[in-house]
């Protein structure tokens, strides 16, 4: 059961997934070769500044990913009026569950991708002792933003429409009382930013994205 | 008499203008039961409760002897089902649809449904995107047959079919019935395709279930009557009257249920003649049983 969920995950999103990897995989290599004339070799500070540009990109490569497969596979679904999932004899958090499961796992693909691409984009430079190349690291955060992406947009599809709804009403209204609550009471100014702290830095849930994201480093 | 499905009380309100209200149903094990109603009457709607795609507002659901919606994953193993329109992934050939379906069925049949994609004619590598509707149609009785069901729900399963590809799919659908007994429970508003094949009716309209008889009962006691001087005050009648419309002259012309030979003798006792008792086919019966299910509920209004 889970293998042919897998492979019609695969089928649905193969396409999104090879121009991803392709993608992931050249961008380190596109980002250094037009740099790299510029760069002349020889400043620290700016190979720095070309991983984090690499880095940039593979987060955007990553989160778009990881969209990109939840909506296709949703779409699928949407189409034939997800009257085939509904009629399967599983239950509907299991069937949820497997389609989850199997789209994380073809989201390794463009992490590989990013993973060789910039490993041999990182060879292509003499890095100066106090500067090291973090490929591995590059593409385990790739992988996380795409399954966090991946997880909010399938969260958001399959959740009942008047439901997500009410999610984003909540959202917009929580947003909107803290916006004001900082111009009202400054004094809750400090509150206000230990949440907002701990919802992007890590190990809060977005922590991943608003990270450090560079390919080259000390 | 127990039932591969009983409905009792079951609601639902989808939007502002339709609603299932006390919807009661019964579709006794083993029969084939034709679900008849107009097009928008919620046999559709039905289904999908009954199946546990949509959640009731109130009322219980047997399936199979399983709790729907709770226990519809349980009932599904066991039920073949054909929807109104094309519900498969358009991507996947019918090789890999036909396994990706049997990965979730226990009991399925290989060769039986290796059997049915030769006798439909059916190309293994052809992708379901690409099926013409007959083929399409064909494709998704297989999958619902090489399950081996208990019970087959059929949603307007040769609705839009050439008559080659209605009777292959009606005559593969009647072999299984035949030899494995199971219940079939199909809707649909072709009526005389339901004569053919079905043992009870079930008349839907208006979101509310308006007759519900074997079928013998349903061709044979309603009855269209020419009557000369109505009686006036008449005893009751021991048939039900779904119509009563002025003819000629004095005459009558009445549309009457539960309908016995024996029951002239109630109209000489009353003094009326009783001219001529017309035997109504399936779709005039059903026409009638819908028009006097609206004039009912359109006085109770």
């Amino acid at each position: 059961m889970l293998t042919q969920t897998l492979y019609v995950q695969w089928k649905w999103n193969r396409d999104f997934l090879a121009f991803y990897t392709v993608v992931a995989f050249a961008a380190p290599l596109v980002i250094l070769w037009v740099a790299l004339p510029h760069l002349g070799l020889t400043s620290a500070r700016e190979l720095v500044s070309v991983g984090e540009a690499v880095g940039t990109a593979t987060e955007v490569i990553a989160v778009l990913a990881g969209l990109t497969v939840a909506w296709q596979g949703y779409g699928v679904d949407e189409r034939v009026g997800h009257i085939y999932a509904l009629s399967l004899p599983v239950t509907r958090g299991r069937a949820l569950a497997m389609r989850a499961g199997t789209a994380s796992l073809t989201l390794a693909l463009p992490a590989v991708g990013v993973w060789i691409g910039a490993m041999v984009a990182a060879a292509q430079v003499q890095l100066p002792p106090s500067l090291h190349s973090y490929a591995g690291s590059l593409a385990s955060k790739a992988l996380l933003a795409a399954w966090l992406a991946h997880a909010c947009m399938f969260a958001l599809c399959y959740s009942a429409r008047r439901r997500a709804k009410v999610v984003l009403v909540l959202l917009i209204i929580g947003v909107s009382t803290l916006a004001v609550a900082t111009v009202v009471a400054p004094s809750s100014r400090p509150a206000i930013t230990r949440a907002g702290d701990f919802l992007i830095s890590n190990p809060g849930p977005f922590g991943v994205l608003f990270g450090r994201w560079t390919l080259i480093d000390v | 008499m127990t039932h591969a499905i009983s409905i009792d009380g079951l609601a639902y309100r989808a939007g502002r203008h339709f609603a299932i209200r006390d919807l009661r149903m019964h579709v006794p094990n083993g029969s084939v039961y034709g679900f008849l109603g107009p097009n928008g009457s919620g046999k559709t709607t039905t289904i999908r409760l009954l199946l546990g795609m949509l959640p009731p507002a109130d009322g219980t659901i047997a399936v199979l002897g399983h709790d729907v919606p709770r226990g519809a994953h349980q009932a599904l193993a066991r039920i073949g089902y054909v929807p109104e329109r094309l519900h498969l992934y358009p991507m996947l050939t019918i090789e890999e649809t036909m396994r990706h379906h049997a990965s979730f069925y226990p009991r399925w049949d290989r060769a039986e449904a290796e059997r049915l994609r030769r006798a439909f004619e059916l190309r293994a590598e052809q992708r379901v995107g690409r099926l013409s509707k007959g083929e399409a149609g064909k494709l998704m009785m297989l999958l619902a047959l090489a399950v081996r069901p208990e019970l087959l729900v059929l949603d307007e399963p040769t609705d839009g079919l050439d008559p080659v590809v209605r009777r292959d799919v009606l005559s593969a659908l009647l072999e299984y019935v035949s030899t494995h007994s199971a219940t079939v429970l199909i809707s649909s508003h072709l009526v005389h395709e339901q004569e053919r094949v079905c043992d009870w009716i079930g008349v839907m309209d208006g979101g509310r279930l308006v007759a519900e008889m074997p079928m013998h009962a349903f061709r044979s006691g309603i009855k269209r009557l020419r009557i000369a001087g109505p009686p006036v005050h008449a005893s009751p009648a021991p048939f039900g009257i779904l119509a009563r419309r002025a003819g000629a002259g004095r005459e009558e012309e009445w549309v009457v249920r539960d309908w016995r030979d024996d029951m002239t003798s109630w109209f000489a006792s009353s003094d009326t003649a009783l001219r001529e008792v017309v035997d109504l086919d399936l779709e005039e019966s059903f026409v009638e049983t819908l028009r006097a299910a609206r004039d009912a509920s359109g006085r109770a209004a």
